[in-house]
């Protein structure tokens, strides 16, 4: 499950392996083509219309899965441009979206179309109890300021070319989700014929509303909306096969099992005795439960940074000199906490 | 239709029929009169709700198209000078 989150969150890794990603999607064709796609649809049912949303949640799908096509890890991240509201703001740093500018002619003036949404707007939209008044407000102008305000190609019928399109568009489909789950019985409202919840997307006629309208089904998740499960975890490991297993836990019911895979992210990591889990933390503070292993002859002690029950990376713990610090029986581990 | 004429902050603003010989790319929207901005066509579309909107300028929707066409000067105006400011800053 991929966790789309706001682009100030990106580690400096994720960052700049968006910014490569683009670059390739770019050498493609693909950003080209999908900027020709929306321009040659923008008035026909993917603006002003209750397709409005789901065309541009299946569109970012789109876009998400050839930017995983150069590393398997990307999510879009988003803009919230009720928060970053300024020219200066390090969405624009020239290591980010702003060296798109001059790379590919998008002929930016951040500002002067103005002014962006405020939360205010935001917060009363997300109260409206129906979808078509709910759309409506989202898109204009909650929707259309940005493209405004950062002018050029972003605010063409093109507006894809430009890459802050994609944050933009992901911070969209956000508060359309964020509206769902506050929302969960009010139905989608056709605006029109040919734009119903079972009417086939332009572009993508195989493609419906009503199947785009669980974006967890889509594969990805929102970080303020899907906050990773914390303290909810229990963890098992098989002395025999060297098997570990997380059960996520709702309370004393499970809701589900996966065995731990290594760095790959495909083949489970057996470990066995003289290793032990001798505790289980949030050792690196990214809200993610994490592994603490120990090994009864050498002393080794290694911490086990975890996404879930992959295995992202692992570390001997050093002592002060930077030196793996050994320590056995008759120490033991009896207590990993925060703090 | 008489074509209807308007200078706005200098520039000249005109809705007329479209020519007979138009291509078809700006002939989409069949019937729908030409939109020039001294002299120079602007390419504009209907939304599913009637209102209207530019290629050039595509997130500011009106109902009335010279209007939106001033609404378009203003941006160009404004946009402009925010592009002159930061090559200032640039060279500076």
């Amino acid at each position: 499950m991929g966790i789309r989150k706001n682009y100030r969150s990106l580690t400096a890794l994720e960052r700049d392996r968006f910014v490569q990603a683009l670059f390739h999607v770019k050498s493609t064709g693909f950003i080209d083509q999908f900027a020709q796609i929306h321009a040659q649809h923008f008035f026909h049912n993917i603006h002003r219309s209750s397709q409005f949303l789901p065309w541009h949640r299946e569109m970012l799908l789109r876009f998400e899965r050839a930017l995983r096509e150069f590393h398997a890890d990307i999510t879009i991240p988003y803009w919230d441009s009720t928060v970053d509201r300024s020219p200066s703001d390090p969405l624009w740093n020239n290591s980010f979206l702003g060296q798109f500018n001059s790379a590919w002619g998008l002929n930016r003036a951040l500002g002067a179309g103005g002014p962006l949404p405020t939360q205010q707007q935001v917060e009363a939209n997300q109260g409206r109890d129906d979808y078509d008044t709910f759309w409506r407000e989202l898109e204009n102008p909650i929707h259309n300021r940005p493209h405004v305000w950062v002018g050029g190609v972003m605010g063409d019928v093109a507006s894809p070319g430009d890459p802050v399109f994609y944050l933009h568009h992901c911070w969209i489909d956000l508060l359309w989700a964020r509206w769902q789950r506050e929302h969960p019985d009010a139905p989608f409202v056709s605006s029109g014929p040919g734009v119903g919840l079972d009417d086939p997307l332009m572009e993508w006629p195989d493609r419906t509303p009503a199947q785009v309208l669980n974006h967890r089904a889509l594969g990805y998740e929102y970080d303020v909306l899907d906050p990773p499960a914390r303290g909810r975890k229990l963890v098992w490991h098989h002395r025999d096969s060297g098997e570990t297993q997380i059960w996520q836990m709702d309370g004393h019911q499970l809701v589900r099992r996966a065995t731990v895979v290594g760095e790959d992210g495909v083949n489970p990591a057996f470990v066995g005795l003289p290793f032990e889990i001798v505790g289980v933390s949030d050792l690196d503070g990214d809200g993610r439960a994490d592994l603490v292993w120990h090994h009864r002859d050498t002393g080794e002690t290694q911490s086990w940074f975890m996404d879930g029950h992959q295995l992202l990376r692992r570390a001997t713990v050093l002592g002060e000199d930077g030196n793996p610090a050994f320590v056995g029986l008759p120490f033991e581990i009896v207590g990993v906490g925060e703090g | 239709m008489q074509p209807e004429r308007h200078i706005y902050k200098g520039h000249r603003v005109e809705l007329r029929r479209r020519p007979d010989d138009a291509p078809a790319r700006e002939a989409e929207s069949g019937a729908q009169p030409e939109l020039l901005i001294d002299d120079q066509p602007v390419r504009y579309g209907q939304l599913p709700d009637g209102s209207y909107a530019l290629h050039d300028y595509a997130y500011d929707w009106d109902e009335d198209l010279i209007e939106l066409a001033r609404r378009f000067i203003d941006y160009q105006d404004q946009a402009e000078a925010v592009r002159r400011e930061v090559d200032s800053g640039e060279k500076a």
